[in-house]
């Protein structure tokens, strides 16, 4: 083998040339690189979170100040602020935090995976599954609490559906997309007929969970929904980088060493049981899987697959959108899902149009 | 030898590609794998490479089966260039060539002298410098190929395959592709190129497959294998061969297309049925 050492390379020194705009933390021979950009702009998305979240937390009937707030958050503060605050804001708020979250992971996993913009759960047919598998199980099983465990097999469902029909995502990306609408739509159909079978006064809360609804959110889903989503997360980690090499193609990604059908099939699961969980909390939320990646690869300029900035992106466009109903419909309750269905839709046409005009 | 292969067979459902081929590719030469279109090259090369499975025969790297080394392992190996390499947007030249360490690297060693030392030379070797911010979407062909080529250095393999490197390229980029391939093949890397052009293939190789009609045509050094007959053989066209002032590399200047393909298999049945 070839000593490149016999080369003589200018101005290298001791140190080791390390890839433009990185930071490397050195333990012995282990080493780890760290993107500056990406760091930074997670930092600064935290930042912008907590700052919104406060915010949220005193905006709604009961006005609070945000001295206020911090006062109740701290442990003081009166009956009736800790009362709005922990018991009816809070849990509201961190379950969107937690469904956006869910929702940005598995929408930049899938985008990744399929190479295509519009390839996200919510669009593929997935997050539909999910609130369909809830819905059966909610009309037709009597059962004491909020069946959101019965999400991911709604959502498997519909991946088999979807798999079946086109196997080859990565290549066939658009048939995949245009193949996910129709069974988004299907899943849908066969969700809104189930629930016109049973009589309105039943329906009520469930027909608006499926807009995507985050009024009245207790711990009850949130807290085992959450604790699953940070055991996969370690998983996702895991595959990560090799996820980094496919997005150059399952040749070049074989080539380079990646089990390519390993990978790409732990992501999908990953990403459908991700969103599926999502799903559970608040309903099927429309958009946010898609924008999510998309706000997210501009703030990191698509150095990496920027998995945890897509999930801060989404925590906080749910957020800001949640916050923006409860503040618009007050003192009426509006679903989310309308909120994130107008601003994603606006999204959307951006898009398309910007690509079509790129085209030309 | 490097690279062995004995009695490969493979083909898809009704149509076999090609039946018992067997070759060995000797260490440290730039081997170039020519033929009509259909008739095999892609394929082979993607069957050494690991890319796809032949069904029967065995090909060996450095005595062991190919299917036995793992893939992280086969990656240092053995570099492999598909013909239209897909480039993801955004990404920059710099972390094009970073990828290719990513066979020596793991989750605790994301990047080590070595991994510098090796993207160095491999920017160096395919002279890089000027482009090596650029996004690599605004590439011209022959920078975007010797990015490639610089990729596949710096994964530090003693076998590279490439396919079709340079059959996009006009005649300026497909010199400064041929060129910087030479380099890495004198620097004592085995290089097995698949290349159409017969002419460039007989430049630049030291030995020449000709791949042809399920089988191999022709195996050898580059000059001798091409000869009229050979050409008349794979392509069914008379050509003249003239031999170029500087270094005597065979020109091939075509004459005329020979309809002779009916007889031309009539001849393989009763060369099979006396064999």
């Amino acid at each position: 083998m070839n000593n490149p050492m016999n080369d003589t390379l200018t101005g290298t020194g001791p140190e080791t040339r390390l890839p433009t705009g990185t930071l490397c933390l050195r333990l012995g021979r282990r080493t780890l690189l760290l993107e500056r950009r990406a760091w930074l702009t997670t930092l600064g998305l935290v930042l912008a979170l907590t700052l919104l979240s406060l915010l949220a937390l005193t905006l709604g009937s009961g006005k609070i100040t945000m001295m206020g707030v911090i006062q109740t958050l701290l442990g003081e503060g009166s009956r009736l602020d800790q009362v709005t605050v922990f018991k009816i804001r809070l849990p509201r708020i961190v379950a969107v935090l937690v469904a956006g979250a869910a929702m940005g992971l598995s929408g930049c996993l899938v985008q990744t995976l399929v190479r295509n913009r519009l390839a996200t759960p919510d669009m593929i047919g997935v997050n539909e599954g999910a609130s369909l598998a809830i819905i059966i199980f909610s009309l037709y099983l009597t059962l004491g609490s909020w069946p959101w465990w019965a999400a991911p097999f709604g959502a498997l469902f519909a991946a088999l559906v979807l798999y079946a029909l086109c196997n080859k995502p990565g290549e066939q990306g658009y048939l995949f997309v245009v193949i996910g609408i129709g069974v988004s739509e299907l899943m849908n159909a066969i969700g809104q007929f189930a629930m016109s079978t049973q009589s309105l006064v039943h329906l009520t809360s469930l027909y608006l969970w499926n807009m995507g609804n985050f009024v009245g959110q207790g711990y009850g889903t949130v807290v085992p929904v959450g604790i699953l989503i940070l055991l996969i997360c370690p998983w996702v980690v895991y595959l990560s980088r090799a996820l980094g090499v496919l997005r150059l193609g399952s040749v070049t990604a074989r080539t380079l060493g990646v089990n390519v059908n390993r990978v790409q099939l732990g992501v999908l699961a990953q990403a459908i049981i991700v969103a599926a969980l999502g799903t559970a909390i608040g309903g099927p939320v429309v958009f946010i899987a898609m924008a999510a990646p998309i706000l997210a690869s501009w703030l990191s300029r698509d150095r990496i697959v920027p998995l945890w900035i897509a999930a801060l992106c989404g925590a906080l466009m749910l957020l800001a959108s949640d916050t923006l109903v409860r503040v618009l419909a007050s003192p009426h309750e509006v679903a989310t899902g309308i909120m994130t269905r107008i601003l994603g839709g606006l999204l959307l046409l951006f898009i398309l149009i910007k690509d079509r005009q790129r085209a030309d | 030898m490097t690279l062995t292969v004995n009695r490969l067979h493979f083909g898809y459902q009704h149509k076999a590609i090609f039946e018992e081929i067997s070759l060995s590719i000797p260490q440290g030469k730039l081997v170039g794998i020519v033929g009509p279109n259909g008739g095999g090259k892609s394929t082979l090369l993607k069957l050494l490479a690991g890319q796809e499975q032949p069904q029967s025969g065995e090909i060996l790297l450095k005595g062991r089966p190919l299917g036995s080394y793992g893939m992280k392992a086969l990656a240092r190996e053995l570099a492999y260039l598909p013909q239209r390499p897909l480039v993801p947007p955004g990404i920059r030249v710099e972390q094009l060539v970073q990828y290719g360490r990513h066979p020596h690297q793991g989750w605790f060693t994301q990047w080590s002298e070595e991994d510098a030392r090796m993207v160095d030379w491999a920017r160096e070797r395919m002279q890089l410098d000027a482009i090596w911010q650029q996004s690599a979407n605004s590439l011209s062909g022959g920078q975007a190929q010797r990015v490639w080529l610089a990729m596949v250095l710096a994964q530090d393999a003693d076998l590279i395959l490439l396919d079709e490197p340079t059959s996009a390229l006009d005649i300026g980029h497909q010199t400064e592709v041929m060129e910087a391939i030479h380099r890495v093949a004198a620097e004592g890397k085995t290089v097995l190129i698949v290349i159409h052009d017969l002419a460039t293939a007989a430049r630049y190789c030291d030995e020449l497959i000709a791949l042809g009609d399920g089988g191999i045509q022709a195996m050898g050094p580059a000059r001798e294998v091409v000869t009229k007959s050979l050409i008349d053989r794979l392509y069914q066209t008379d050509v003249d061969i003239l031999h170029a002032p500087g270094d005597g590399a065979p020109v091939i200047v075509p004459r005329r297309r020979c309809e002779e393909v009916p007889r031309r298999r009539q001849d393989t049945a009763r060369g099979k049925q006396s064999a």
